[in-house]
């Protein structure tokens, strides 16, 4: 459920990202094209006007001629010579304007070839004029050609000018196209980006509100738990201690009862006494041991724990069994771990079962060592005992299972499964390795953090 | 010659241990006087009554119907020195919970601890503790 959350959340955020990305582009494309025409358009207006110019310049050479030709004032000649300049220059202006254009290119031929031949008459009258010679000055007017010259400059300089003219409507419509694409095109990305983007929020609030949920049942669940802990706690303390009351008059009362009748003659009614008495005492360990049971985990402060002053303890407070038993114990150095008080019931019972199982007849050697794995420590607490068949290997850390009778080795079958309890509680793990005559080793890890 | 105690004290609700424990205690024959209270509200009534002599000892329960051990201790602090002077007190209960032994460690007035039943061995014990000067 979470993954396909999580790559429909990305299939969108990637679907976003490529509308952007593509955008950006198709945006940089079209201010690019649209700045392209502008630049274009502005190109044709400078022709246009250059055309424009043109003519001008030439109604001043034509105006300057005349002037003189009329009144023989040299002073007409000087506007004259400044648009025969300014001719030039502007006709070079509009080759190269022009120069990507070839129909321009052809008319501007043209155009300076009437340019040409007006000039060239324009030229010839005013040397006329210096020479006096009004003859053939009025010969040259009469014909005409001035006039023939300069309409067909007129003539050309206007279609050129249309050129341009239409050439710039065709560029403004082509870009005023382009930015309406780029109208459209935006608004539908636009639109599209905003529905997805809501659609990935959707996804993003719906999980959101999943999780807070989930969250909040978890939550719930977790209180629930604590209080059942605590109510479970409470139950089996109250009960172990309720249970402990009746039983303790039973086994006070029945041992007094046994003083009084050591001195009867009757032997059966000390073994009756003695059986009462016993089973009161089995059921006292047996409420004892439940309680410590329930009662591993209560404390749940860490500390730092040096297992060979541990050790060493345990085998103090177990002086008189091991004593009794004859027991020989090697204990290699032991680690320092980070644990709880439980530990010592841990090494407790395990030394008490390696003695307790011991063969008939051979003093129990137990050998209790530790070897660095890492990331955990690995104790082991070996043992030269009767051990036991591979199927109980898992058998005996479960609650109340016992492998022997009560007459052949004591014990309530709590033990090994507050063993278990202990080393889980640490994060490790216990199991046995073992063969029936081949002495018994339990093995448990208790990891370093 | 060493004398015996003047009187004992037991604060219990268990009818069966009051019974038990007065047992032990007569039979080993160190005390005049064995009193019996139920509760730590009878408890304090009888410590508060006029021209007592106080018990020397007191075996203390914990787990009482309306006025336990703990509360008893409470009120017992505020009690005259007459009504509290050279009582021992001791603690015996069924529970060997580790919180309940380290508690009482903290309550100056109490003696010792002592899981249930009182037995002759334990008894000695304390004698030899607590009572040098008697039996």
């Amino acid at each position: 459920m979470a993954l396909k959350i999580k790559t429909t959340i990305s299939l969108i955020i990637g679907i976003i990202l490529l509308l952007l990305i593509s955008t950006l582009l198709f945006s940089l494309y079209t201010v690019n094209k649209v700045k392209s025409n502008l630049k274009i358009q502005v190109h044709t207006r400078t022709v246009i006007i250059t055309l424009k110019d043109n003519l001008t310049f030439m109604l001043d050479a034509e105006t300057g001629e005349r002037g003189f030709i009329i009144t023989s004032d040299t002073n007409y000649l000087q506007p004259y010579t400044v648009a025969l300049q300014n001719i030039r220059s502007n006709t070079a202006q509009l080759r190269s304007l022009t120069i990507d254009n070839p129909i321009q290119q052809r008319n501007l031929d043209t155009l300076e070839k009437y340019i040409g031949l007006k000039l060239n008459y324009t030229e010839n009258l005013i040397a006329l004029k210096k020479k006096g010679d009004e003859k053939t000055i009025r010969e040259i007017m009469i014909s005409n050609n001035g006039k023939y010259f300069m309409d067909r400059v007129r003539s050309v300089n206007n279609s050129m000018k249309m050129e341009e003219e239409t050439l710039f409507e065709e560029r403004r419509t082509n870009t005023n196209k382009s930015i309406a694409n780029a109208q459209v095109i935006f608004i539908l990305e636009g639109s599209f980006s905003l529905l997805i983007t809501l659609f990935l929020a959707t996804v993003i609030i719906n999980e959101l509100n999943r999780r807070a949920k989930s969250e909040k049942k978890m939550r719930d669940y977790n209180i629930e738990l604590e209080r059942k802990n605590r109510e479970i706690e409470q139950f089996a303390y109250i009960a172990s201690h309720d249970l402990q009351e009746p039983l303790r008059s039973v086994s006070n009362f029945s041992k007094l009862l046994s003083e009084k009748l050591a001195a009867n003659p009757d032997k059966k009614m000390q073994d009756y006494i003695g059986y009462i008495t016993g089973g009161a005492s089995r059921m006292s360990n047996l409420i004892f041991d439940l309680l410590e049971y329930s009662r591993i985990g209560k404390d749940v402060s860490k500390s730092v724990i040096d297992c060979d002053q541990l050790v060493h303890g345990v085998l103090g407070d177990m002086k008189t069994l091991i004593k009794e038993s004859n027991a020989e114990i090697h204990v290699s150095k032991l680690p320092v771990v980070n644990g709880y008080i439980y530990l010592k019931s841990l090494f407790q019972n395990l030394l008490s079962n390696a003695i307790k199982f011991h063969k008939k007849g051979t003093d129990p050697v137990i050998h209790i060592s530790a070897i660095d794995k890492g990331t955990e420590f690995q104790f082991s607490i070996q043992d030269n005992g009767i051990g036991m068949e591979k199927i109980y290997h898992e058998r005996v850390f479960i609650i109340f299972q016992r492998l022997h009778s009560r007459a052949e080795y004591e014990g309530t079958g709590i033990g090994l499964s507050q063993c278990k309890k202990i080393v889980e509680l640490h994060g490790g793990k216990i199991w046995v390795e073992s063969e029936p005559g081949k002495g018994t080793t339990f093995i448990f890890t208790i990891p370093k953090n | 010659m060493r004398r015996k105690l003047n009187c004992i004290l037991l604060v219990d609700d268990d009818p069966d241990d009051n019974m038990f424990h007065q047992i032990i205690l007569e039979e080993m024959g160190i005390v005049n006087n064995i009193d019996i209270v139920v509760n730590g509200l009878e408890a304090i009534a009888y410590l508060k009554k006029e021209n007592r002599t106080p018990p020397e000892l007191i075996f203390l329960d914990i787990n009482m119907p309306k006025m336990n051990g703990w509360e008893f201790l409470e009120q017992y602090k505020h009690l005259d020195a007459k009504q509290k002077a050279r009582v021992t007190i001791v603690i015996l209960t069924t529970s060997a919970n580790p919180d309940d032994i380290k508690k009482a460690k903290q309550i100056q007035e109490v003696t010792g601890f002592e899981t249930k039943p009182l037995s002759k061995e334990i008894m000695t014990e304390l004698l030899n503790e607590h009572f040098k000067d008697y039996i």
